[in-house]
């Protein structure tokens, strides 16, 4: 609710300030983004324990739930960054963050590819 | 001479009678092959409550595994859940990440699953392959009970027709179907990845083929058992009325005592068939119970999954759920199959009617 109420507040500013001085906007903007992620994650490190712990007792590999929440944290932070390239007016540097972040959740994802082929070539081999 | 004549043939007769009692005992490879269901049938509890204990060990056997089914498919809604937070993110279909995305969430439920989908196929295997085992140890001895009681051919004709059918859908089972099941685990991870309905469709014709496969050789089989049991049930019954009247005016003076004994070997020969019919059934039950409460309690929780997570997950997530669940589904149909092929057999052979 307070990060909800922060962001409302700050978008004045940022709109005001974009029109003079469109750098310090986007430096505003990066700030505020910056405190709102760093209160998100203290936020969610119980919500994610909590998530680790259900997935632990139901026998589920270690590695797998790490992709899960890499694959999600690769996916928000990518398109954070995206947005703010946007926001920047920057639309080259968006593709590149979302090309990277393609690439990031692929890599994750490699172990995990590994095992269905596993799983649909077993019966064969 | 005449006199020893006599009293051979009397100990004969004597041998008959006590054969009855004698056949009523479970041969000891059955005995080895499934013992629980041997101990069972040889106690003379009955059938029904045979089946009883039978159902409340499996069902506390198989409690445990549902737990654990449970759990896992908990932790994989919970799973779907947190994939649709990343979907949020990058929305399926709109740029490259959205599509990465999808590609994992599919691939983390399939590897997810995978375990459980290992050990449930190979279950299932390894209950088609006991069947079998137990068809082929079972029917031979049903079928001499049955040649026994005076059906020589239409035993001769249910036993070739069980072991060539039940060996037809195990090889069927082993080299088509259970390869077409991983076949359509493969199309329906490609179906939620992949744009379109294509692979859907696919994954939907590979279960309707299984099913068909399955159902026409089930209906095939009853086919002829019907008709082969129909035309052999006449010729023995035609065969043995002749032997008994052969027997009778042939030999002089002991011929009636001699038929009287023979129809009393056929009354142990049928004795024999009800405890074997009656250790057929428990021993296909014990065989299958658990896989069926193991793979049925899967499938169900794999469709409650998936109901459950189509509130909150990607709809072609959910949908991967169902296919999963689905090939669970058909495992099971393969398992019950089998054994109901070997059931069939034994309800026809002891319902057959006996001259």
């Amino acid at each position: 609710m307070r990060l909800a109420a922060l962001c409302a507040v700050c978008m004045l500013p940022v709109a005001l300030l974009r029109r003079t001085a469109p750098e310090q906007a986007l430096l505003l903007t990066t700030a505020i983004l910056a405190a709102a992620l760093a209160r998100c994650l203290c936020l969610a490190a119980p919500v994610l324990e909590e998530v680790r712990a259900l997935f632990g007792r139901a026998g589920i590999e270690t590695a797998y739930i790490s992709v899960l929440l890499r694959t999600t944290a690769a996916a928000l932070v990518t398109r954070l960054c995206a947005d703010l390239c946007r926001d920047g007016g920057s639309q080259s540097l968006a593709t590149a963050a979302e090309t990277a972040g393609s690439l990031a959740v692929l890599l994750i994802a490699l172990p995990l590819l590994r095992a269905v082929t596993d799983l649909l070539l077993g019966y064969f081999t | 001479m005449k006199q020893w004549l006599t009293a051979c043939l009397f100990v004969a007769a004597l041998l008959f009678l006590c054969g009855q009692a004698l056949a009523a005992q479970l041969p000891p490879e059955l005995e080895r092959l499934a013992p629980e269901a041997a101990a069972l049938a040889d106690g003379g509890e009955g059938l029904l409550p045979g089946v009883r204990r039978l159902w409340r060990e499996g069902w506390e056997q198989a409690g445990e595994y549902l737990l654990a089914g449970v759990r896992s498919t908990a932790a994989i809604m919970a799973g779907v859940v947190l994939l649709g937070v990343a979907e949020s993110a990058a929305p399926a279909g709109k740029d490259t990440l959205g599509q990465y995305v999808s590609i994992t969430g599919a691939l983390w439920i399939t590897a997810v699953s995978a375990g459980n989908l290992n050990a449930l196929i190979g279950l299932g295997q390894q209950t088609i392959v006991d069947l079998s085992q137990l068809s082929k140890a079972l029917l031979p001895v049903l079928a001499a009970a049955e040649a026994a009681s005076g059906g020589v051919t239409a035993a001769s004709a249910r036993q070739v027709a069980a072991v060539f059918f039940s060996d037809i859908l195990l090889t069927a089972i082993e080299r088509v179907l259970l390869p077409a099941v991983y076949l359509y685990i493969g199309t329906a991870a490609a179906g939620a990845v992949l744009e379109g309905e294509l692979m859907e469709r696919v994954g939907s014709l590979l279960k309707k083929l299984i099913g068909w496969a399955l159902g026409g050789l089930l209906t095939l089989f009853t086919a002829f058992l019907t008709i082969s049991g129909a035309v052999a049930g006449t010729a023995d019954a035609q065969a043995v009325k002749v032997a008994k009247a052969a027997v009778s005016a042939a030999v002089p003076v002991v011929g009636g005592i001699l038929s009287e004994a023979a129809e009393s070997m056929l009354a142990g020969a049928g004795l024999l068939r009800g405890l074997l019919g009656a250790f057929g059934a428990l021993a296909v039950l014990s065989f299958c119970l658990v896989p069926f409460l193991r793979l049925g309690g899967q499938y169900l929780l794999y469709q409650c999954a998936s109901l459950a997570a189509a509130a909150a997950g990607p709809k072609k997530l959910t949908g991967l759920l169902t296919a999963l669940g689905d090939a669970f589904g058909l495992v099971l149909a393969m398992t019950a199959a089998s054994a109901l092929l070997l059931l069939i057999s034994l309800v026809s052979s002891l319902t057959a009617v006996v001259p």
